[in-house]
Formats: C-alpha cells, structure tokens, sequence
C-alpha cells in the first residue's frame, strides 16, 4: 500500500505536490550552491563572455531592432578584431531583410575562417521545425535551445529527432550529430585550438541534458565594465573579495535560509550574471577608471568564447530560473557553456532513462527512489508488525528484536564513540573532495561544509540517544503491564518529533553530499521524496492520513488481515 | 605677367582649397535608412534620410552631448556618433560612460536586467 502511495504521488502528481515541491526546493538548492559554483576552478569565469545588445547600445547607436545587417557585421567585426576563441551569434536570421542581403555576413564568416574561430548562427529551437538559415549562413547554424521542460539544457539531439531533411545534400551524412549552441561551441573548439585543455574528448559524453550550476560571482573584469554599486548583493559579487559576510559558506547559509523561507522572491535580491557581459555599444570604449590610452574593452574578448544576443527589457528570450530570476537565453548558453569549462563531462545531468519496451521508461532517479522508497516502507512495516505481543514468535521476531537491540547498544556508547561514525565519514568525503579540486583558493569554505554536516549528524545522534533512553524505561514500565491499545503501542514505536526531524535533515543533508560529490544529478528531484518520507513517521498513527488511506484501500482485505494480525480493528479505527 | 600671376594663384587656391577638403572628415557609412538628427541648440529635427548624411562634412563633436556635427546641405544637425562611420583618425578610445551591472530579477514576473545606464550622480 505505501509503494502505491508513492506510485500516486509521483507519477500521477495530485495537485501537483510532486512537482511543485520540486520547483520550490529547486530554489532553495540554488540558493545554497550557487555562492560555490566556480570558486575552485581556475578556468570557470576566464572562458566565456557575453555581448548584449540591451537598451542602451540601442540609445547609442540609434537604433532598434532588428538591428541592420551592416550594423551587426560591424560589431562581429570588432568581436572577431579581438581574437575571441569561438563566436555564437544569437540572432536568428533565418529570413532576410527586404532592403539587405545576408551576403554582408560572408566577410565575417571569411575574416572567422582565416583566424581560425568557429562561428555559430543560431537556427531556434530544435524539435521546432525550423527551417535552415539562408546561404551563406547554413553552414554555419547551431540550435538555440533554452531550458527543458524539466528544467535541463540540452547538448546534443537525437539524430531521429534532428534527421537530415529530405533536402539535406547528400555530403552532410558525415555530418556531425546536430548541437545545442553551448555545445556546438565547445565541441568545435575542444577538436581544435582547445584539444589540449578538453583532455579526451568524446561526444557520446555529452548525451545526457545538463543541469546548469548557476554562481553569484562576477568575471573580476566587469567592475571595468560595469558598476556593481546597485544593489547590496553585489557588495560580494568580486570572487574573494569583501569580508566575512561574502565567504561563499556564509553566504550560502543566508540565501540557504532566505529561499527556505520564500523570502527570495523580493525583487530586491538581484545578482549579477556570472560570465563577463558587455554592451555591444561598449567594445569601442575603454574600461571604467581605466587611464586615457587603455585598450577598448574589447580586449577582454581575446580568448574566450563570445556568446552575442539580446538582454532587451521584456522581449521575448529570456528564462525564468529558479532563485535567480529572469535571464537572457544568451547568458544562459554562456552559462552552460562556462558549467562544460568548469566540469567537463563530469557535468550535472538528468538521470538517464532505462527503457522498458512499449514505449515504457523510467528514469534511473525513479528507480533509484522506488528501491529506497522499498527498504523504508518494509522496514516500518516490518517493525509494525512484529511490535504486535500476539504475532508468533519466530525468525522475524528474533531479527527485529536483534537490530534494536544492536542500535540501543551503540547508542548506549559514550558520545564520543557515537561521534566517530560521522567524523569518519565526513572526513572521508572532505578528503575525496578537496583532493579532487584543481585549486584550494576556496578550500576553506568547502572544508567548512563538511564540519557542518559533522554537526547535523552530530546533533541527529543526540537526538536518537536521548530517544532511545526516554523509550528504555517505559518499556520495562509496560513489559508485563496491562494490555495497550494498538494505538498507544504504535506511539510508542515512534521516535520524538525533533529526533524524526533531525533525522530527516541527516538524510538530506548525506544524499546532498553524496549526489553533489558523486551522482550530480539535479538535486530538486529528490527532496520530494524526503518529504514524503516524512509522512511515513505518522503511519503508524492511528488518525494519520496514510493511514487511514491505507486501511481505506485495505478495507476490502481486511478479513485476511484479521486472521493474521489479531486485533487488528483497533489499528484501523 | 598678370595672367601669369593670377592662374598661379587660382591654382594654388584650388589646390588648397583641394587639401582642406581632403583633410577634412567626413561621414562614410551609416547602419540604418535614416538617423536621429538634432538642431546645434539639441532641438530634435526628427529622422533624416541617410543619404543627407553620406559623404558630408565633419564639423566637429559636440561637447555636451558628445554627437557628432555634420554639414547637410540643409544646414548643420547633430547625430549620435554610433549611428555613423566617419574618415576621422581613429581616436583613442574613451572611457565607458558608467552604467549599472545587470542584475537578475528573482521575481518570474519581474522583466530581465539589461545594462541600467546613468549611475547616481557623481559616481562616473
């Protein structure tokens, strides 16, 4: 009955109660990662930049869009005057203007060619039926995909979904698989001028969506850009800079307990992109506070892969993200473009899928929730039922009464013994951790993460100590006592609410490491799970819900059930 | 001796007059059909056709609003400087004009960032 509960409330999602304590937790894992994100890898802000055509390039350059292509070749030419390692121009130009010719574009496309930088136009959504871009830009186009349905960005498509079209020459079947702009991006320069950084790559790598980390933190090169002094947040934009408030623990902790409580939805709580953004009307110009004779900002371009779109007040291509808000679909793609910089093919992905036949198939997170989800509930009922004075005694009996006798005796240890299960653990995955960093600069921070999750365990297993001393007493108390109802047995057998709690937050808080650590699959997906987890502690209550769900069903069995677990009526009261 | 002196001078004249006009900048491309154009006292004169603009005199920059002062044939307008391409010499670049970091709106309903120019008064 219980894996029927979990049935229901994940795949058929009654008022959305699966899916929108997703969303919500989203935010709150968001909040609690994203001051990390970056901070230990020295590549992570230096690859990427962002140029925005945004209100006022327009007021510069007294224009509005769609801007004229003599306009746009102008500013690719100043992008590609800077030596960018890859250019991926977020307009889509797949019909030409009436009074100019996409031709203007093949001196672009000529000057990318002799430097060596690949260039991307982008084509719009796959799946879409999008048509081609125009000569000569068809060789050159890349989809422009935003967030999934489920939140993921893809990398690369399916070739059934992004077949060849019936009039695809027929010197495109050595093509490559059709890629999402990030990818197209990462992939043209990880087989040429970046082979070296990339290490081996291989496509099939990159066939799971990314979960895109999402970081607070600036490019240090924007304070000459832009500035930061709009908004409080920014006070802790700058990697490494200001004070003890911008430690990125503590500010985890404060935006951690911000989005637990919703309070982040103030539109107040703004942050800035992550990757280097500058206004198109900016590249001429040199930077703030920069000395008369300093080099345009421009400059800043060399070397990274410029991402070029529109951050236009309220037009249509933008992303809403959980905790963060409104973002431009351009820095989207230069943010997960930046998050394949960061962790190669160890990027945070959707689970993948098993297929079961019959169009049937399961992600592997389900699967890995359902066995879970299976040792739990077996383990309450297993508990339930052998707690009962008249079931027989026997094998089930003897195992139950083991196992807590087991448990009672650890917890019966001195504090310091208990301690030394989760300082070991929490060492050990500090070790793999920081041991697996390129860079310490924020090593602290991170070391400081597994403290705190020491203390969680910590303070769970004084909880359970303190449980499991209230419940010695009265047991012997009620040994040959007289008969209790089946209610004030089940009560009994239930721990304290703060050790039930405390419990829970060990749980999360073990899975959250260990999935950021090693799975790195989208952490929202199974804090639903914990929650429902949650309503397991009240089915042994005799008026809890799940209960009651559970004997509604079970009304039809419950002769049998009688037969076998005497007494039976009182628990289904 | 006269006539001499005098197509001496015509000469001279023309080619002077030839050199300043070659030294002197003018506007060689513009992005759009027709640009902003403003009167020397800022008064705005509506759009004007490009062509108005194309191969026209430089007359200088405008030091209040940084536009540029071209010589129509109507008469002198101020247009935006990124509206045009001129043959002026490259000058050194300028600094930004100091504009807020985009900041993500963490309402859904609330519109995206972009650059927010005009810093508060006296931060440049």
């Amino acid at each position: 009955m219980m894996v029927m509960f979990w049935i229901v409330y994940k795949f058929f999602d009654p008022l959305s109660l699966e899916s929108a304590t997703k969303n919500s937790s989203a935010q709150f894992f968001s909040a609690i990662t994203a001051p990390f994100y970056g901070l230990s890898s020295p590549r992570s802000h230096q690859r990427v930049a962002v140029v925005t055509i945004n209100d006022p390039t327009l007021q510069q350059f007294d224009a509005a869009l769609p801007l004229s292509y003599q306009r746009q070749v102008f500013i690719l030419r100043q992008i590609l005057e800077a030596d960018p390692a890859a250019v991926f121009v977020d307009f889509r130009m797949a019909y030409e203007h009436t009074d100019e010719s996409l031709s203007l574009f093949q001196s672009v496309l000529d000057e990318a060619k002799s430097k060596h930088i690949p260039i991307f136009f982008a084509r719009g959504e796959e799946g879409q039926d999008q048509i081609h871009l125009l000569p000569p830009l068809r060789n050159v186009e890349s989809y422009s995909n935003a967030l999934e349905t489920s939140s993921a960005y893809p990398l690369l498509f399916e070739e059934g979904n992004a077949a060849l079209k019936e009039d695809e020459p027929s010197q495109e079947e050595t093509r490559k698989p059709e890629a999402n702009a990030a990818f197209d991006v990462y992939r043209s320069l990880c087989t040429s001028t970046w082979s070296g950084q990339c290490g081996s790559f291989h496509e099939d790598d990159f066939r799971r969506p990314m979960m895109i980390q999402w970081g607070l933190h600036v490019d240090p090169a924007q304070t000459q850009v832009s500035s930061l002094a709009n908004s409080p947040r920014n006070i802790c934009a700058v990697p490494f800079s200001g004070g003890f408030f911008c430690r990125s623990i503590v500010q985890s902790f404060t935006l951690g307990f911000r989005a637990f409580w919703g309070s982040s939805r103030d539109y107040e709580v703004g942050h800035a992109y992550y990757p280097l953004t500058i206004g198109a009307h900016q590249l001429g110009e040199r930077g703030l506070g920069t000395p008369a004779g300093s080099p345009p900002l421009s400059h800043l371009l060399k070397g990274r892969a410029v991402f070029y779109g529109t951050d236009i007040r309220d037009q249509h291509d933008d992303t809403v993200l959980p905790f963060l808000g409104r973002v431009p679909n351009v820095v989207l793609h230069a943010m997960a473009f930046d998050n394949l910089v960061t962790y190669g093919n160890h990027y945070f992905h959707e689970p993948s899928e098993v297929e079961f036949g019959h169009g049937v198939h399961i992600g592997q997170a389900e699967i890995c929730e359902f066995i879970l989800w299976l040792i739990f509930t077996g383990w309450m009922a297993f508990k339930f039922y052998y707690s009962h004075p008249e079931v027989p005694r026997g094998h089930g009996a003897k195992l139950r009464h083991d196992i807590r006798r087991k448990s009672r005796d650890f917890l019966s240890l001195s504090l310091s013994v208990n301690a030394l299960v989760p300082a070991i653990f929490c060492a050990a995955l500090a070790a793999f951790d920081l041991s697996h960093q390129p860079t310490l600069l924020n090593g602290m921070d991170e070391a400081l993460l597994y403290v705190c999750l020491f203390l969680v365990l910590l303070g769970t297993l004084v909880l359970l100590r303190r449980s499991a001393q209230r419940s010695q007493p009265e047991e012997a108390e009620h040994a040959h006592g007289p008969e209790e109802s089946e209610a004030e047995k089940a009560e009994k057998f239930r721990l304290g609410f703060w050790a039930h709690l405390a419990l829970l937050t060990s749980l999360t808080a073990i899975v959250f490491a260990l999935n950021e650590l090693f799975i790195q699959w989208p952490n929202a997906d199974w804090i639903g799970f914990i929650l429902l987890w949650l309503a397991v502690g009240e089915s042994c209550e005799s008026t809890g819900f799940v209960l009651t769900f559970v004997n509604f069903l079970n009304r039809r069995s419950h002769a049998l059930t009688s037969e076998r677990v005497p007494n039976s009526e009182s628990s289904s009261q | 001796m006269k006539k001499i002196l005098s197509l001496g001078l015509l000469c001279t004249t023309i080619l002077l007059s030839q050199a300043q006009a070659a030294s002197t900048p003018t506007v060689s491309g513009v992005f759009e059909k027709t640009v902003h154009a403003f009167a020397e006292n800022h008064a705005p004169l509506g759009q004007i056709p490009a062509s108005d603009l194309l191969n026209q005199p430089v007359a200088g920059i405008d030091e209040e609003t940084g536009f540029l002062k071209v010589q129509t044939p109507k008469g002198l307008v101020l247009v935006a400087r990124a509206a045009v391409t001129t043959t002026m010499t490259a000058a050194a670049p300028r600094e930004t004009s100091c504009s807020y970091i985009g900041t993500l709106a963490a309402s859904g309903t609330g519109s995206s960032s972009g650059f927010a120019s005009n810093c508060k008064a006296g931060a440049r």
